[in-house]
């Protein structure tokens, strides 16, 4: 009796013992993870009317002089580029100023973002404008003169807004806008050539894992350090900042999203966003609540996000299967998700339920 | 070391119990210390821990260029209840409580940030 005791008291010790043990592996596996996932340097400015982060994830001594380089090239295209009429540097300022004059000789930079800008423009045959200047000018949607435009506004000024009268003079570097009241506005599109200038930086500078983050706008380094791909939360439009509805893996690319949650105000109890349609001059509106494109070249996703977005549902995902490398997810009003089809489920998951994949024979 | 089906029961119920410590953090991760941080163009002017006894406890910022914002926690929400910036988006936004979240006043190049037990599932935020 005593002697059972002792080995069923044995027992039990050696069990709890082996369970303590197992619990202390689970935890133990969890610190090595979590040691594995690196915490990355992070920077932040205000820069281009956003918040500018960038997150270096290897280890390297000294992160200031990077920082500082990658900061400054997006400060350097921010003054170059702005229409914000403070900054006298802006060469996108001075062709609008010279609208129905003169054209301007633009550096290589500027020139570069209006060739991509006047591209978009074509692609979606003017349903994104890149010459749209006037028409945000009228809204102010962002600042604190934001108002709704009378129609006649509206009417006088859409004859403005026309791509086609933006000629580029690649051999000589200038540009020209035929009509005056003209103006070229890259809010679109420069944030993105921004991402991918940092970008470029970081990697000269022989960082090999990093996040650009302008605004909402990502671009990625290559991968983890642990050699997975990166997972970048999207947007729940529905919800505050922070709350995201699914988590898409990136490797080497880069993800922007254009949503009519940005920017906005209110007005009679209305909601007017930024995305204004060239066509009508009115907030676009359709079914759309945010489309993000995922794609090499951050320039090319800001400025395809903006199109696509435009586009609408059906034309924008057609334009996108056109394109090579290039996928988008749509988050539609009824909170159903529309992918392009070279989207599974590697690189995009829904994580919360109410959002809903759309079978993709809706969309044909 | 033969069991009997009463040694049998204490041992499932203690090695339950010593698995379930350990794994209650795992299944119900302790969310309850979690701090707001206040970021004014990107320095950090105030951490808050928020929490359920909080009172109502305001914090009025003055700003660059006579702007001025009033940021408000109450319990383990925070919230911006007044701000002189034009678009009021960072109002708009309304109160936020769960790690992750955060608010943004552009024009005032403010940020509210929940810092916690963070979902550590995303690297970054698309917007």
């Amino acid at each position: 009796m005593h002697l059972r005791k002792i080995s069923s008291m044995s027992s039990l010790i050696f069990i709890l013992s082996l369970t303590i043990l197992l619990a202390g592996c689970t935890s133990f596996s969890k610190n090595a993870a979590d040691s594995q996932k690196n915490e990355p340097v992070v920077e932040t400015e205000f820069l281009m009317g956003t918040i500018v982060k960038i997150s270096i994830y290897d280890e390297v001594e000294e992160t200031d002089s990077i920082f500082r380089k990658a900061f400054e090239r997006i400060s350097d295209i921010e003054e170059r580029m702005t229409i914000n009429e403070e900054n006298e540097r802006s060469e996108i300022i001075e062709l609008n100023n010279a609208s129905g004059k003169d054209s301007v000789k633009v550096s290589r930079d500027t020139f570069y973002v209006l060739e991509k800008g006047k591209y978009f423009s074509e692609l979606s045959n003017g349903k994104y404008d890149i010459t749209i200047g006037p028409l945000v000018k009228l809204w102010n949607i962002g600042t604190d003169e934001a108002r709704v435009p009378e129609e006649t506004e509206i009417k006088n000024t859409l004859p403005l807004v026309n791509y086609e009268e933006l000629v580029l003079d690649k051999e000589h570097l200038s540009a020209q806008l035929n009509v005056p009241g003209m103006i070229v506005d890259l809010g679109a599109i420069a944030k993105g050539y921004a991402a991918d200038e940092a970008a470029r930086i970081l990697k000269e500078e022989g960082i090999k894992h990093a996040i650009v983050n302008i605004g909402g706008n990502i671009a990625v380094l290559n991968t983890r350090t642990d050699g997975t791909p990166w997972r970048l939360g999207l947007q729940d439009p529905l919800k505050p900042r922070g709350d995201y509805m699914g988590i898409v893996m990136l490797k080497d690319q880069t993800l922007v999203t254009s949503g009519t949650y940005e920017r906005y105000f209110e007005s009679n109890g209305k909601r007017y966003h930024h995305i204004l349609n060239p066509e009508t001059g009115y907030p676009e509106e359709n079914s759309i609540l945010s489309v993000s494109i995922l794609t090499k070249d951050s320039i090319d996703a800001d400025g395809l996000s903006t199109t696509v977005f435009l586009l609408g549902l059906e034309k924008g995902i057609e334009l996108v299967e056109e394109l090579p490398d290039t996928e988008a997810i749509f988050i539609t009003t009824d909170k159903k998700v529309y992918v392009s089809s070279g989207i599974d489920e590697e690189i995009f998951q829904i994580t919360r339920d109410e959002y809903q994949l759309a079978k993709s024979g809706v969309i044909k | 070391m033969k069991l009997k089906k009463g040694d049998l029961f204490i041992i499932v119920i203690l090695v339950t119990a010593v698995l379930g410590w350990f794994l209650k953090d795992a299944i119900f991760p302790d969310d309850s210390s979690k701090n707001a941080v206040i970021k004014i163009d990107g320095q950090v002017y105030a951490t808050i821990p928020l929490d359920k006894d909080n009172e109502r406890q305001e914090i009025p910022l003055t700003l660059a260029d006579n702007q001025y914002m009033r940021i408000v926690t109450e319990k383990d929400q925070i919230w911006v209840e007044k701000s002189t910036c034009p678009d009021e988006v960072c109002i708009k936004t309304g109160k936020i409580s769960k790690p992750g979240q955060s608010i943004v006043c552009l024009p005032n190049k403010t940020v509210i940030h929940i810092e916690g037990a963070e979902d550590m599932d995303i690297d970054d935020l698309s917007v």
